[in-house]
């Protein structure tokens, strides 16, 4: 008995293939467009020449081996990883933001399963025809036709995965050259694992699983409930207009214009079933708001285009707020952000943009880093003198060679010991350890709690920096 | 295939189970340990390696009635980092007068294979002592009592004839003394000379003053004694760096 | 219970009962059980063939892989695989990594290692591995040493010396410091007048009248210290004999003690009883000439060099 439930349903449930109809409309234009320059930016951007005087003309070019990262004219260092972790702060609070407030936007339009999903059924669009003659396809035995087609679509698929994980690779060196290097087999192993693991991913998340991503793989689409509020913007279908008493029907004759369906109590959906053709993953939106949905709008496009042919007023599926399409009389649905939570989120993501740009428009020339060592955190020398010593470590961060020089302030001059270097050149990306040594009387050191560190580029005193250091001697507790 | 098979043969007689069972696993035994006792290549050819002295062998006594193996072990394994770290990697010649071997896989704290001359008596003394205030990271226990509590010797020369019997070469007649001065040399034959076993031992404790009290043998000055040998009977020196790469 | 049926007619049993019908099903195993089962005896007769495996004779069979390296003596060896010549390999390319920085070692003059930058990266790194390991047994983890054990490495003041030369000869050849116990030639009075002029030379609080009578017994040759610590009791370094005047304390704990009479019986404890423990161990048997002379780099710059 159990064994025959287990045959019936199945380990996991076969895959029924989704033919999407292609349809015009706003929100496929938006689509297209976003498809058009996202890819734009991913695929050319390696190509985009930028003159360096110590590494390849590449605008954007992430430096491993060099621990470097090079975007136009800015030079990211590991160190600067809080410039990362900020933007994927920024990253994820924009999603939470958006998603209260249009719903799954990023889904629908930005995500790149999405782009290249929605890349790869235009291929299989232009190769095998329009969703009837891919239906027919589909149900046609193996002939040369269809191994032709299908075979297409396959090879096309590849070819673009396959450029898409190239494209990945030219980002990490330096494009021209990596390209054929890669084609004469002179790249590195990684790049070859890399390009291979990307495009086979990229051919069976884009060409074969598809929606299945979305509906199984992505933890995003299972946690967007939690924010989504009634007043959050969403594709609905209005299901009171769409049905009223006795559901929709059919446009036939006698029943064909709105006085006439209203009459018969028909709600204004004819059930053309466009809707449903058109989903990227396959859902009838006329069903609710579900979790599998994307927010794509295509059902919103093909409704318009039907209502249109019949002159019924648009937006049957339409962006509306749950709260509006409940309420006993519907107002025009409109961009409700005056919410405690979407300002929240919009406050923090002004704040964190803005320390991003100051952090990155103020950057400094170098990384200094200075160590108070603390085993023995003083040293009693035979004349009774007080020392501390001290590691401080400089990294250059400009794009050529520079001097620093070491200086201090709030103890004597002449206390101050920098050993073997007064002044320490650093290559560009390179650091330098210097070891300090201060020196002070027994009744000086006993007055001094702490004194400054300065570090001055050479030549470039604006931009000295001052480090507060610590002074440590018998007796002094902090 | 058939041969008339039946596992009930075998599951009805238990005596028969046994005996196959036995045979069934002694086979791993039989391949990978009996055959090093035939083999040329098990004990590396060195020199210098010797029994341990009446004082080392009871402080290597007072190593196990403490328990030190169960944090430490005696066995430097053939990688880079040991070698950085301890030295040498262990020559199973350096064990072989070792019963029970010290060799151990648990390392709460560092290898001691090759501690001897590492550190000076009194670093030994101190830490044992108290070790957190030579090591301030340590979580070896204390142990002064081995500073306080004076070595019994009175049984030194029985403990040398057991080991004797497991196959330690110390001697007991004049042909085996003279066998062992023609192995080991005069100077170390008379270390291994059981009857004068208590005699040595006393002397080497005051001529070595391991503890640093002058006044008794403690425990401290076998164990300490026994620590500073460690490792340091084969002089490497004398070898190229691959000279033991054919013995395994 | 149709099941059952079904299964019993199609599956053998191994054909004995126990207490009458208790009966064993003779299932086959799984397919990929067996199949897994022979994938490893494929493996074994691969591992076989490759690594050493099988007693053979006085030998073994050493297996078809072998191991190349460079020995001490520069030549070139071959040995079937083992870990022992795999070892050789790490080192040779361990060796081949660090072997700039160590042959710039070896070539430089002390004081231009500790004046390059890039060598001076080296040695702060290298070094403090290196002291690690070996050194802050007893020097601790700074080199600040114990008071009343080990010395500090980290202030001005040295037994045998602060220079390059004689860092590097105390590392080499080891240290063993010794003074006798003067309780065996000295009076408890004579002790104490000698306790309170060495506390006098450092400007710790004394009994003046002792120390007068401590200086001319100081210097006389009944106590005969100032053969080893000088007349003016600076010290000797070639014997490791302390400088007595300054503020540095190695074997009398007397920053420790609170009160001056604390301080003076810290100083009358090490003359009467002498010292027997100033052991310091040769590192010539143990490191390379390389590792010792970046150590002595590394601690000529912990702070106290000369």
């Amino acid at each position: 008995m159990q064994t025959g439930l287990e045959d019936q349903l199945g380990l996991y449930q076969k895959r029924i293939p989704i033919f999407t109809r292609s349809v015009k409309g706003r929100f496929r234009r938006f689509k297209t467009s976003v498809l058009v320059l996202a890819y734009a930016i991913y695929f050319l951007l390696p190509w985009l020449p930028w003159s360096r005087l110590d590494a390849p003309a590449q605008a954007v070019l992430f430096d491993l081996p060099g621990r470097r990262f090079l975007i136009f004219g800015l030079t990211v260092y590991p160190q600067d990883v809080i410039w990362l972790a900020l933007l994927l702060f920024i990253a994820a609070i924009l999603l939470f933001f958006v998603t209260g407030l249009v719903g799954r936007a990023f889904c629908g339009y930005f995500c790149f399963q999405t782009l290249w999903t929605d890349f790869f059924i235009w291929i299989e669009h232009k190769v095998q025809g329009e969703r009837p003659a891919r239906v027919r396809l589909y149900r046609q035995p193996w002939d040369r036709e269809k191994v032709l087609k299908v075979g297409g679509t396959h090879a096309l698929w590849l070819l673009a995965s396959l450029w898409t994980g190239l494209t990945f690779i030219f980002y990490f060196a330096y494009a021209p050259q990596l390209l054929v290097d890669f084609f004469t087999g002179q790249a590195a192993a990684a790049a070859y694992i890399t390009v291979g693991i990307l495009t086979l991913s990229t051919y069976v998340a884009a060409g074969l699983m598809r929606e299945q991503i979305c509906t199984y793989v992505c933890p995003y689409g299972r946690f967007q409930s939690v924010m989504y509020e009634p007043e959050t913007l969403a594709v609905h279908y209005d299901a009171r207009r769409g049905e009223a008493a006795h559901g929709r029907a059919a446009a036939r004759a006698g029943q064909r214009t709105l006085a006439e369906r209203h009459e018969k109590g028909l709600g204004d959906c004819v059930d053309c079933g466009l809707c449903v053709q058109v989903c990227p993953v396959g859902i009838d939106i006329r069903d609710g708001l579900q979790y599998k949905c994307i927010s794509c709008g295509l059902c919103i496009d093909a409704c318009n285009t039907i209502m249109d042919s019949f002159n019924f007023p648009r937006g049957l599926i339409r962006y509306d707020s749950e709260r509006n399409l409940a309420s006993p009389t519907p107002a025009a649905p409109t961009l409700k952000w005056k919410r405690l939570k979407t300002i929240g989120y919009g406050v923090a993501l002004v704040l964190m943009s803005t320390y991003l740009v100051y952090s990155v428009a103020t950057r400094g020339n170098f990384d200094r880093a200075v160590n108070q060592i603390r085993q023995p955190l003083y040293v009693v020398l035979s004349n009774g003198d007080i020392r501390n010593r001290y590691q401080i470590r400089i990294t250059n961060k400009a794009s050529q060679e520079q001097t620093y020089v070491i200086s201090a302030r709030g103890i004597p001059a002449a206390a101050l010991d920098l050993g073997n270097f007064s002044e320490v050149t650093i290559k560009s990306g390179h650091s330098a350890l210097v070891q300090a040594s201060v020196r002070l009387p027994p009744v000086v050191a006993a007055q001094t709690q702490q004194f400054e560190l300065i570090i001055t580029p050479l030549g470039k005193s604006a931009e000295a920096r001052t480090e507060n250091v610590r002074f440590d001697a018998p007796g002094k507790r902090p | 295939m058939n041969f008339n098979f039946k596992h009930e043969w075998i599951e009805t007689n238990i005596g028969l189970m046994a005996v196959l069972t036995m045979l069934a696993i002694s086979v791993g035994g039989l391949v990978e340990i009996a055959p090093l006792f035939f083999i040329d290549k098990t004990i590396e050819k060195v020199e210098g390696v010797r029994p341990y002295t009446p004082l080392e062998q009871r402080g290597r006594d007072i190593y196990q009635r403490e328990g030190c193996y169960l944090c430490h072990s005696q066995m430097i394994r053939p990688f880079r980092d040991e070698k950085l770290r301890y030295g040498h990697y262990s020559l199973a010649a350096e064990s072989q007068y070792d019963h029970p071997f010290q060799w151990g896989s648990k390392r709460t704290g560092p290898d001691l294979a090759r501690v001897g001359g590492k550190y000076s008596n009194e670093w030994h003394v101190q830490h044992l002592v108290a070790p957190r205030s030579m090591v301030p990271e340590s979580v070896m226990p204390n142990y002064p009592w081995l500073q306080s509590t004076l070595l019994d010797i009175s049984d030194t020369t029985n403990r040398m004839k057991a080991l004797r019997k497991v196959g330690v070469p110390y001697s007991l007649s004049q042909p085996e003394y003279d066998a062992n001065v023609t192995q080991f040399g005069e100077t170390v034959a008379r270390q291994l000379h059981i009857p004068d076993a208590q005699e040595n031992l006393v002397e080497q404790a005051n001529f070595g003053n391991y503890d640093g009290d002058p006044s008794g043998i403690s425990e401290m000055d076998a164990l300490v004694a026994y620590l500073q040998v460690l490792g340091t009977m084969v002089d490497f020196s004398k070898y190229t760096d691959d000279a033991f790469v054919e013995f395994r | 219970m149709s099941e059952q049926k079904l299964q019993s007619q199609t599956v053998q049993t191994t054909g004995h009962a126990w207490d009458g019908d208790l009966q064993e099903y003779n299932n086959p195993l799984p397919v990929w059980w067996v199949y897994t089962f022979y994938a490893t005896v494929v493996f074994a007769l691969v591992y076989w063939t490759i690594y050493p495996s099988w007693p053979f004779g006085k030998g073994w069979i050493g297996g078809v892989s072998n191991i190349t390296y460079v020995n001490s003596e520069g030549e070139t060896r071959t040995h079937s695989w083992n870990t022992r010549a795999l070892l050789m390999t790490d080192m040779n390319q361990a060796a081949v990594a660090q072997k700039p920085y160590f042959d710039k070692v070896a070539a430089m003059p002390y004081e231009q290692i500790a004046q390059d930058p890039d060598m001076s990266g080296f040695i702060i790194s290298a070094g403090k591995s290196l002291f690690a390991e070996n050194c802050a047994a007893c020097h601790q983890a700074g080199g600040q040493g114990v008071i009343g054990f080990f010395p500090n490495l980290t202030d001005d003041d040295w037994l045998y010396g602060g220079s390059y030369e004689k860092i590097h000869e105390t590392l080499l050849g080891g240290r063993r410091g010794y003074m006798p116990a003067f309780s065996e030639v000295l009076n408890g009075e004579q002790i104490d007048q000698l306790a309170n002029y060495v506390a006098s030379l450092s400007g710790i609080g004394h009994d003046a009248d002792k120390a007068t009578a401590g200086d001319v017994l100081f210097h006389s040759e009944t106590a005969a210290c100032f053969y080893c610590h000088t007349s003016d009791a600076t010290g000797r370094q070639d014997m490791g004999a302390p400088n007595l005047t300054d503020n540095i304390w190695l074997w009398a704990d007397v920053p420790a003690a609170s009160t001056a009479e604390g301080k003076v019986a810290a100083i009358r404890g090490v003359i009467s009883g002498g010292l027997n423990k100033g052991v310091m161990p040769a590192w010539s048997g143990r490191l390379t000439p390389e590792q010792i002379k970046v150590l002595t780099v590394y601690v000529h710059e912990l702070g106290g060099g000369q």
